[in-house]
């Protein structure tokens, strides 16, 4: 049986743009810019992450399948 | 519409809450179905005066192998506000469809989804005891209840 898909998401926070893997309780890391953020966030494309980019208002952006 | 919506294996009836406090959930849950290779199947994606609203709903909830019910809404936000009764309503519609309907009716798959896990039952006990997910009103965790849900129906593409 394959492995359940990992997302990461990245979403608007009032501090800045946070990365926060599914069904965490809390972000990894909130970042000033969503540009850093998301850079952050490829690195676990790598580890089989999905990377999944939200505007401000919650919508999708960009949702990038992961490397592995 | 744009996509093919001839296969019922690919359809999913999308009951939720179409006003501007929800477009923030709205949205994330319809890219998550497309995403998947599914199409959503919504109230309002035709409009035509000489339908009456109830039967196009049946009409789309027969035509869908799945279905997300999103009961966030229930509850009234402000003083003298009635409660939000279409979401709870066409919910039973689709479980009524599924109990009195053929073999592969009663195989389809739904998704229910509340804000809190067990507010809802406040007001509906009578799911009690069903399998509801709660998505916080957050937008990640709407995309991974239908997510998941969906992988669970038919291999996404």
């Amino acid at each position: 049986m394959p492995s359940p898909a990992k997302r990461v998401h990245i979403i608007s926070r009032e501090s800045g743009w946070a990365v926060k893997k599914e069904g965490a309780s809390r972000a990894s890391r909130v970042y000033e810019k969503k540009e850093t953020a998301i850079e952050n966030a490829k690195r676990l494309q790598r580890t089989g992450h999905d990377v999944v980019v939200h505007k401000r208002d919650g919508s999708i952006q960009k949702w990038e399948k992961s490397k592995k | 519409m744009p996509w093919d919506t001839n296969d019922p294996s690919k359809n999913v009836f999308v009951n939720c809450p179409f006003d501007s406090e929800y477009v923030p959930l709205l949205r994330p849950l319809l890219f998550t179905i497309l995403y998947l290779g599914y199409n959503p199947r919504i109230a309002s994606e035709r409009s035509d005066s000489g339908e009456a609203r109830i039967q196009k709903i049946c009409e789309l909830i027969k035509q869908s192998q799945m279905s997300i019910h999103d009961l966030s809404r229930l509850r009234s936000t402000r003083k003298n506000e009635f409660f939000r009764l279409n979401m709870p309503f066409e919910l039973g519609i689709d479980i009524g469809c599924r109990m009195g309907g053929e073999s592969e009716v009663r195989q389809r798959k739904c998704l229910i989804l509340a804000k809190e896990r067990y507010s809802y039952q406040r007001a509906l006990s009578d799911l009690s005891g069903s399998d509801i997910k709660a998505h916080n009103d957050q937008p990640e965790e709407i995309v991974r209840e239908v997510a998941e849900r969906c992988s669970d129906v038919v291999t996404p593409k």
